[in-house]
């Protein structure tokens, strides 16, 4: 720091004079569009990353996993065969989700109702029957289906 | 304080992820080329097969036992590995993946009286998200670590977790002395002579006999086992120095073209590897071999060493250079059991030398343009057309399970 006559002080309000250290360097961000004369678009601001179906529908990446639908037990839950799930296997069950659960040693998919401690494993179709818990013994959750992949063109 | 998490039977356990109906039931897992048995559950453990079991020698016995058995589904064993890793990543700040089933954690962080219910919450929830069951065991040192998971496994009553605390004399003196990670069976052998037979003994080993009997690992190994952490968890992995994809045949090959399609293949997947890891080789080396095992029949080991005109990752490169090297080793008559390429001398991208005479800029784009073609379509769709001829090199995998989670082709179903 420069010596400050008082004269410097009193007349022009300067705290103090300090020399610029010119070797220390700070880097900037290169902007990287290049400037156009003129004014910018006014779409600029608002640019943003592409839609990304991951991001929608992918919360627990390690706990994600895809599963085909083999059969019509499901339909009036708007799941039909060769439909294709999104399972979280991460998540617990609530009254009314749709889960994959095993059944007698087989990935499968229902209904799960749990009211007042009954729990039940139900169809969504009329040609075909509920499945009891008492009748399984153990019931064994695999994951949740967060969504249905339902395509009309292939 | 360091736990190590290590997936029970990894890759048996993986094959029960998407076949609930065979958790409980014997599972066992073969080789590349089906040749030996590299996984067993614990109902295969318990029917007396030991690891490296030789199918041809086992096949009758595990077929009446019902053993369910598959050949090795990598796509799906690396998937799955990384989900484990991801979960606990989440859990842990400072994660250490030692192996494709192995991870050490940093819990110097947590109050030591919440360590065993954080070890029993985490174990509970990578099995929950993955589907694979995981042994804890937590320590003072990686050393102590280990030994603690193989408490863990071996304890039904530790419900998959043990915390090894203090000098426990009891725990350790009953442990053989060949569980101490780094003893192997000749230096087992050699400490047993000595006297010293369990983890206690060694443990209590002063640092100059071990020396003498050992190594100056073996020196930092018993400090370990005394409580003092003398391996930091290592978070970056160095790339690899050296690439070798080497396979055994499926059976015995005789003609020039056979040897050239598979050892143009393996050029290709050492490409892979280098491209990879942003590197390039300065020179690779080929090799064939006849079956070692066959005494009778005539014996051959040729290899080559190919240096390059400059560091390279072109598959066009490695592919002429693994055939122009055959061209120097083969011998006709022979029955060929195995072959490989090993690339050498690599080197960081931005290290490596451009030439100042060859348009290196276009040559290695073809590599670039192969790797993404072949991930969008599927492994090998493009490749040289040297690779075309003959299968009969080809590993057998004929058991093996769907690729799950990596092929849309191949995911589960669930009934509806």
């Amino acid at each position: 720091m420069l010596q400050r006559p008082s004269s410097i002080t009193k007349s022009t309000g300067i705290q103090s004079i300090s020399l610029i250290d010119t070797s220390v360097e700070a880097s900037l961000p290169m902007a990287l569009d290049s400037i156009k004369a003129g004014f910018p678009s006014a779409a600029e601001d608002f640019m943003e990353r592409d839609l990304d179906l991951n991001e929608l529908l992918i919360k627990h990446k390690a706990a994600t996993f895809m599963v085909k639908v083999d059969g019509s037990s499901m339909v009036n839950a708007g799941i039909y065969h060769d439909d294709i799930l999104v399972v979280d296997k991460s998540l617990d069950a609530d009254n009314e989700d749709v889960i994959i659960a095993v059944v007698d040693g087989e990935l499968t998919v229902k209904r799960y109702v749990n009211k007042g401690g009954r729990r039940e494993l139900v169809a969504e179709s009329d040609d075909f029957p509920n499945i009891k818990l008492d009748d399984i013994g153990e019931l064994l959750i695999w994951g949740v289906v967060t969504t249905n992949l339902r395509r009309f063109r292939k | 304080m360091i736990a190590l998490v290590d997936c029970n039977n990894f890759y048996a356990s993986c094959e029960r992820v998407f076949r609930p109906d065979l958790v409980g039931k014997p599972v066992a897992v073969l080789s590349n080329n089906d040749g030996c048995i590299i996984a067993r559950s614990a109902e295969v453990k318990a029917l007396g097969v030991p690891m490296g079991a030789p199918l041809f020698k086992w096949r009758k016995q595990l077929e009446e036992e019902g053993v369910a058995v598959f050949s090795a589904n990598f796509s799906l064993y690396g998937d799955l590995s990384e989900r484990v890793m991801s979960v606990l990543r989440d859990n842990c700040p400072v994660v250490e993946v030692y192996s494709i089933d192995e991870a050490f954690l940093d819990l110097s962080l947590l109050p030591r009286d919440q360590l065993g219910e954080y070890c029993r919450e985490l174990r509970a929830m990578v099995y929950k998200w993955t589907g694979i069951p995981v042994s804890i065991g937590v320590a003072p040192t990686k050393t102590l670590a280990k030994l603690a998971n193989h408490l863990a496994k071996k304890n039904p009553k530790a419900d998959g977790c043990w915390l090894l605390m203090g000098a426990e004399h009891q725990r350790l003196s009953r442990l053989p002395v060949d569980e101490v990670w780094g003893v192997g069976r000749r230096l087992n052998k050699r400490l047993n002579e000595y006297g010293v037979s369990t983890v206690w003994d060694l443990r209590n080993m002063d640092a100059s006999t071990a020396r003498k009997l050992a190594s100056v690992n073996m020196e930092r190994t018993i400090r370990e086992l005394n409580g003092e952490s003398c391996m930091p968890l290592e978070l970056t992995k160095q790339p690899r120095q050296r690439i070798l994809v080497s396979r055994s045949f499926g059976h015995d090959v005789s003609s020039f073209d056979d040897l050239k399609a598979a050892l143009v293949t393996y050029a290709y997947r050492a490409g892979e590897k280098l491209r990879c890891q942003n590197s390039r080789a300065q020179s690779i080396d080929i090799f064939i071999h006849t079956n070692t095992h066959r005494d009778a029949e005539k014996q051959y080991k040729g290899s080559v060493s190919i240096p390059f005109d400059m560091p390279t990752n072109d598959p066009s490169t490695l592919s002429r250079a693994a055939t122009e090297g055959l061209k120097n080793i083969f011998k006709p008559g022979y029955k060929y059991k195995r072959g490989g390429v090993m690339l050498n001398e690599i080197l960081p991208e931005h290290v490596a030398q451009l030439s100042l005479f060859t348009a290196d800029v276009s040559v290695s784009k073809v590599g670039a343009i192969m790797d993404t073609i072949n991930k969008r379509l599927g492994s090998d769709l493009v490749h040289f057309a040297a690779s075309d001829v003959g299968v009969s090199w080809r590993m057998n995998q004929n058991m093996r399970s769907p690729r799950y989670t990596t092929r849309w082709g191949d995911i589960p179903s669930a009934v509806a």
